[in-house]
């Protein structure tokens, strides 16, 4: 019985990457579909949306269904000596789409808790790396660092809002609206400039991270040592080609601080991974001591993808009122035992040739060529 | 094989004529007909043909790789796109537009009919001024004439439209142009299609530009 071949493409991948986060040390976390309303009020801007699915449990407290698995993990996580690293298969209630209506949505993560080197970092980069082409031959994982970006921003205003539209034209590439922005704003043309190059360098991870050095090597110089880290790590490895470098990559929320991840595979129109570093949210949930860094994976945009194309063909095993029960069962019992898949059809039915495909028929009807 | 989606009438022809002059040509779209693909004969671009207010939908869900859409669709809807380029055609302002003689009664609901009711929602929310919003989908100057709203916020061209029914732009809420777009997956598989677009684009839009 260990044939997977049964299993749809969604849950054989999901068995794939179960096993390599397991193999890696990561334990499941299974978790309650709801928490208090107010827990996502109060952590609403790490929500890419506030809109949530509530009820009032038999207490009266009002509670919402999970819209998030991240920030469930990260309030329940506490310091210990050794680091945290867990896995998640759950379903989330979300707006879908843009007629906005609520959907649950598988979403597979793991989250790596404690103290974030450059070792945790490449761990959890190489797992999506890994787990990408799980899914995909034709896969790219691009990599953002709000660190560079935070001190490029720095340097040019302190106007939040303004930060914000800029971040937001990075987001998009939008050179044009960054240009006009800028001079809206009276930004220096030197430091306009420097701005455009966020958006300019990208590519692969190596090359690109050293033209980040050249550009902002004095803004975020910890960022851009731990960007070519990463580089590093992976360089000689079958990934380095799928590794690349893309500021754009940069979260609409407040949740990420560092390295931002996000992941496509070819034909898949929106990205199959998102997560980076995430210490901001800690910190938020009061947890000073913990630094945290995970990824989650959007099966919603992998669906269409992964339908299977193939069907395998059902035998149809005829019967009627001359077929003795027992050998009906013990027909179908053998058959699907060697592998085949049947279905038991009532002779002269309308199910019969009635639309169903069938590869072939045992006929067990008296007369039939099976029936005994 | 990159996918275009293009929106119909005077703003795809002259869309598809640029990207034509750069080789990217399909005979077939001149063509007096009735078809929405067309595909070039060296199978390296393919055009779809669709409502204006639907290339951002087509190229953000990935059936289009790039598309040219109006800034006013890409504020109304937000799309997750990449906005590669300002193409500095299809220029024209949203504005509020009011009837001659209209006097604001700042102490009632502003009723704001239009097209675009996430730009009008946006703009009124940073005045702080309690409007309703009636979306309708076409002839938008009708709305205040019949006391259906009060004033409406819509795209303005030339003006010509609202001069002859007796109305004018009050103010100026946002610029529009066409913006080149790309889905952001279809980005990072085909950068090096999509990127030499772009450049061959470039002189062109600013030639244009600068010939005004």
């Amino acid at each position: 019985m260990n044939d997977l071949g049964i299993l749809k493409n969604e849950e054989r991948i999901n068995l794939f990457m179960r096993r390599l986060y397991e193999l890696y040390g990561y334990k499941k976390y299974r978790m309650n579909k709801f928490e208090e309303y107010s827990f996502y009020i109060q952590n609403k801007s790490f929500l890419e949306s506030d809109r949530f699915i509530t009820f009032n449990d038999p207490d009266g407290r009002l509670m919402a269904l999970k819209p998030d698995v991240t920030l469930s993990i990260a309030k329940n996580s506490t310091a210990s000596e050794e680091n945290q690293r867990i896995y998640y298969s759950e379903s989330i209630f979300r707006t879908r789409g843009s007629s906005g209506e609520f959907a649950e949505l598988r979403q597979t993560g793991l989250e790596f808790i404690g103290s974030i080197d450059i070792f945790a970092t490449t761990e959890v980069i190489s797992l999506a790396l890994q787990t990408l082409e799980i899914i995909s031959g034709s896969y790219v994982l691009s990599l953002s660092h709000m660190g560079v970006i935070s001190a490029v921003l720095e340097g040019v205003t302190d106007d939040y809002s303004l930060r914000r539209r800029i971040t937001g034209c990075i987001r998009g590439k939008n050179l044009h609206d960054l240009r006009m922005i800028c001079a809206q704003a009276a930004i220096a043309p030197e430091a306009a400039g420097r701005l455009e190059k966020l958006i300019s360098i990208r590519g692969r991870l190596n090359k690109a991270a050293a033209e980040l050095e050249q550009v902002f090597g004095s803004d975020a110089p910890e960022a851009i040592a731990e960007l070519k880290s990463i580089a590093s790590a992976f360089e000689n490895t079958q990934y380095a080609e799928h590794l690349q470098l893309d500021m754009s990559a940069v979260s609409s929320t407040d949740y990420y601080n560092g390295i931002l991840l996000s992941g496509f595979v070819q034909g898949v129109a929106h990205s199959v991974i998102t997560g980076g570093r995430y210490d901001y949210l800690l910190r938020r949930l009061g947890k000073d001591n913990l630094n945290a860094m995970g990824f989650a994976v959007n099966f919603c945009y992998l669906e269409r993808m992964l339908q299977s194309r193939e069907v395998q063909q059902e035998t149809a095993v005829l019967y009627d009122d001359t077929t003795p029960p027992s050998l009906l069962e013990e027909t179908m019992r053998k058959m699907t035992a060697d592998g085949e898949k049947v279905r038991a059809v009532r002779a002269g039915s309308g199910l019969q040739g009635g639309g169903l495909q069938y590869g072939k028929a045992v006929d067990l009807t008296v007369g039939g060529g099976d029936g005994k | 094989m990159i996918n275009i989606a293009l929106p119909k009438g005077r703003l795809g022809k002259k869309v598809y004529e640029l990207f034509s002059s750069l080789g990217y040509s399909c005979s077939d779209m001149l063509q007096d007909n009735r078809k929405l693909i067309f595909t070039d004969p060296l199978n390296t671009v393919r055009y779809f043909l669709v409502k204006p207010s639907d290339v951002a939908i087509y190229v953000e869900h990935g059936a289009a790789d790039i598309g040219v859409a109006g800034k006013d669709v890409l504020l109304e809807t937000d799309p997750d796109v990449f906005e590669l380029m300002d193409m500095n055609f299809g220029k024209c302002r949203m504005c509020v537009c009011v009837p001659d003689g209209f006097e604001e009664d700042t102490d009632s609901v502003l009723r704001v009919a239009t097209k675009y009711p996430n730009i009008a929602k946006r703009y009124y929310k940073g005045l702080n001024r309690e409007i309703e919003i009636i979306k309708l989908n076409g002839s938008i100057e009708l709305a205040p004439l019949l006391n259906l709203s009060d004033v409406i916020v819509d795209i303005v061209e030339t003006g010509s439209t609202l001069r002859e029914n007796h109305m004018h732009p009050q103010t100026d809420i946002l610029s529009s142009s066409a913006r080149l777009i790309a889905n952001k997956s279809a980005y990072h598989f085909k950068c090096g299609e999509i990127d030499a677009i772009v450049e061959k684009l470039k002189p062109l839009v600013y030639a244009e530009e600068n010939a005004k």
